[in-house]
Formats: structure tokens, sequence, C-alpha cells
């Protein structure tokens, strides 16, 4: 028995039994790397729903950032910019952001459901089924809840595209789809953090790296045998 | 066929599989190698390490101190700026700014281009060496003092992904802290520290991004993913064989 033991121990023994073990985890680390290294990282953040290029335009009569800056003394951050065809002034508060009409003048808390879809179906190719929710509470798994309060645009299409613009600024905060939401599936397995896929410095995976490292190397000096016989 | 005939097909079987497996991993095994210790660093350093932020402070600087200065004409701006897309009103150093944006960055070959105009003032200015270092301290927590600023062309091999000219301000601290800004903007892009140049070169190493890319989508990592891929296919099943020939069996010991 004890001779088996150490014979157990050869290893070309410790690379075989420890990959019986190791199979599983190496496999999933490998076809979640190839998942993530073959599609392209654009294409999974969504960078083809990109909203068309628009300039800038007021009238004469426009409300001033410094009109601005005097009506909100505590704004951190003022911008001008162009929401659904129209310009906004953007007011940054500690509380949340204000959207200010910039030929009227007009403050606003929201952007509306119109605008939010106007937003969202720009990015899309046209006449594609669509629809729209406000969320407010509970962000989906798939969001982050900072982004909150948004407007989902959930498009009828092969991959199921979710367009999710800020009700407080309408900006778009998330582009998500079927391969983006396998990615992140993807990202969990290749971390070992089944949970939500934030801790990377998690016990699971020091252990499986370590048993990992050490069956590689075993197989890497088993492998040496038959170089130096000059074999492959 | 015979029991004996069967074990002798799956033998041969499994000698084939394990010559592949074998090349494979004469191929493989070193990248392997460098994967799994390249994972353990991710797994094992803190990510203020990873990310260079020991030292970063974004503070917000009030913008009530804009008020009282001279107001300024966004339609005659636009005018002499018409390919717009964003006006800010940002604040660099306790200084109040104009940032122009024409062209956000939508798809990573794009630049972003933008212009930065000191408020009551008309004209496009870039970021000097002195509001550099001013924007460089106002990002930075640390007790080390300003030793050297330096400014780079595009095409930085610390920022590969970075197209507009950067400010690189050294610090004198126990980290060697460089804090980077875009000269056009003013934005603090990032820090970088003697932990940063450690994991720059890690991540180049688990991503295979040897050609400096910033990415891990590129022709090294295509091609060694699915040799790795065939390993683990070839791998498992010489498993497979193993088991079939009852090779895990306890008091077998000839594996």
């Amino acid at each position: 028995m004890t001779s088996t033991f150490l014979k157990g121990w050869r290893r070309q023994t410790l690379h075989h039994r420890l990959m019986l073990v190791l199979a599983l985890p190496m496999t999933l680390w490998i076809v979640s790397g190839c998942y993530f290294v073959w599609l392209d990282l654009g294409y999974i953040r969504g960078d083809h729903y990109q909203q068309p290029t628009t300039y800038i335009t007021v009238n004469e009569q426009h409300v001033s950032f410094a009109e601005l800056a005097s009506r909100y003394p505590d704004a951190q951050k003022l911008d001008l910019t162009m929401i659904a065809q129209q310009p906004y002034y953007r007011v940054y508060l500690k509380k949340g952001t204000v959207l200010v009409d910039a030929n009227t003048g007009a403050e606003t808390q929201t952007i509306t459901q119109q605008q939010a879809t106007d937003i969202a179906t720009s990015v899309m190719p046209n006449d594609m089924p669509f629809t729209v929710k406000k969320l407010l509470d509970n962000a989906p798994s798939e969001l982050s809840a900072r982004h909150l309060p948004v407007w989902q645009v959930s498009f009828n299409d092969r991959v199921n595209t979710s367009i999710y613009v800020s009700a407080s600024s309408g900006d778009i905060v998330a582009r998500r789809h079927d391969f983006w939401r396998t990615f992140d599936i993807f990202w969990r397995i290749h971390i070992m953090d089944y949970d939500d896929g934030a801790n990377v410095g998690n016990w699971l995976l020091f252990v499986a790296t370590i048993l990992a490292l050490v069956a590689v190397i075993s197989g890497i000096l088993w492998q040496s045998k038959w170089w130096r016989r000059g074999r492959l | 066929m015979t029991k004996q005939d069967t074990k002798q097909q799956v033998k041969k079987n499994l000698a084939r599989w394990r010559q592949w497996h074998r090349i494979l991993g004469s191929i493989v095994g070193l990248q392997l190698f460098i994967w799994l210790i390249t994972g353990l660093y991710f797994n094992l350093v803190p990510s203020e390490y990873l990310k260079g932020t020991s030292y970063l402070t974004r503070v917000k600087a009030p913008l009530t101190d804009v008020v009282d200065i001279k107001p300024f004409d966004s339609a005659k701006l636009l005018t002499r700026f018409p390919n717009t897309e964003k006006i800010e009103l940002v604040m660099l150093a306790n200084q109040a700014f104009v940032l122009l944006t024409h062209q956000q960055m939508r798809y990573s070959h794009q630049c972003q281009q933008q212009s930065l105009i000191k408020l009551g003032s008309s004209d496009k200015t870039d970021v000097n060496i002195e509001l550099a270092k001013a924007i460089a301290m106002q990002s930075y927590s640390g007790a080390g003092e300003i030793i050297a600023a330096t400014k780079m062309l595009a095409a930085h091999w610390e920022w590969g992904k970075e197209c507009n000219d950067l400010w690189r301000v050294d610090f004198n601290d126990k980290l060697n802290t460089r804090v980077y800004i875009q000269a056009n903007s003013g934005l603090v892009i990032g820090h970088k520290n003697r932990y940063t140049s450690i994991s720059d070169w890690v991540f180049r190493l688990h991503f295979m991004d040897y050609l400096n890319r910033g990415s891990f989508n590129n022709i090294f990592s295509w091609s060694f993913a699915a040799l790795a891929l065939l390993l683990v296919v070839t791998g498992i099943h010489a498993i497979y064989q193993n088991w079939r020939l009852g090779r895990y069996k306890k008091h077998h010991s000839n594996t």
C-alpha cells in the first residue's frame, strides 16, 4: 500500500489525478476565455448602438450659462447638449440632476417617455418593435443601481437588445444584448464568483489556480521526459 | 471482436489522443502556465495596486466660484465652433474653463476631439505646464512633491488607447506616482506607479497583448485560445479512455 501511495505521486500520476478534479474548471476557464477573445469586446459593449452625431443649436434668446449658475449656486457641474433634438442644460446637484430647456428656461426633473424612446430608437434600425418601462427602484441584474432612475427600452430583435436611458440626464447608460449577457455569465464562471462577478480575490479561485498550477507544472515536467528522448 | 481486442483498440486510440495532447501541451504549456500565474496575481493583488489608485482623489470643485466671472455667449461660441456636441463649464485647478466636445469617442478607433477655452477669453488654449502641475496636485492625495512634468505626444506605451497628447507629472513619493492629464482637455486620465508598472505587464501577459493594443482581441489570443481548447478536448478524451480501461480503480497504479 505504501509503495502504491509513493508511486501515485509520480509526476505523471499527479498530473492525471489532479486533472480528474480540475477537468471541469479548466474547461470552463478555457471555454469562457475563448468566448472573451473571439468575440469583439466593442460588439459586446454595444459600440454598434451609437447615437448619431448631433451638434448643438440654440436660439438667440437662449438661457446663458451665467444665468444657470446664478439660479443653481449649488451646482457641481453644468453642461449643454442636445437631448432628442432639443438643447438642454444638465445641472448636476448633490441631490440629483435637473434638466433645463436651453431655449425656454423651463426646468424638468426627468426626461419624458417619448424623449427616452426617441433616444433609444435613434441607435437602432428603423421599425424595430419595442416596449418601454420606467425603472425607479429595482435595477435588473444587468444594470448598476447607480444609474436609477432609468427608462428601459427593450427591442424585439434577434439578440433581445435593451437600451437604458437615464431619466435624469438623457444619457444612454447601458446597452445590453444576449451576447453581453452570455459574456457576463462567462465572466462569473471565469473568476469563479458566481454571486455578482465583482470579487476576483475569492478563495475558490485561489485554491483552483494553485491546484491547476501544480497540475500544469507536473504535466510540463512529465512532457520534458519525452523531449529528452527527442519525441513530442 | 473479443473483450481483449476492444481493450487493445481503446489503448491504441488512447495513445494517439495522448500524442496529440502532448504536442498541443508542448505548444500551449508555457502560455497556460503564464495564464495561471497572472490569474493568481489578479486574485491576490488588491485592485488599487492593479489600477494605480492608491493616491488618486477626485475633487469636485464648487461651481459657485464661477458665478461672478464674466458670462459667455454660447451662441457666439457655437458660431465660431459649429461642430460641437457638448459644452461644459469645468473647473481645472480652481480656474473656470469652457470645454467643447466636437467628437465623442464612440468607437475605439475614434479619437475624442475637444477644445478648451479659458472663461472670459475666446481663444482655444492647451493645458500648459503650470496648469498641468496644479491639476495633478489636485488629483493627488499622497505626501510627495512634484519633481517633473513632461508633455508626451500621442501613442504612449503606458496608455495604448489614448490618442491625444498627454502631460505626465511625476511625484517623489515611495510609489513613484505619475499623473497623466490630457493636454487638450485637462482631464486626469489616471495615475500610474511602481505597482502598475508590474500590473500592466501582467495584464499584457494574461491578454497576450504583446503589441500593446490595450485589448485581448488579438491574433495571439485567438490562436492560443483555440489550441488550449484542443488541449482540453484531447485531455478529457484521454481521461475518458483511461476510465474505459479501468485505470482509475483504487488499486490500479499503472496509469
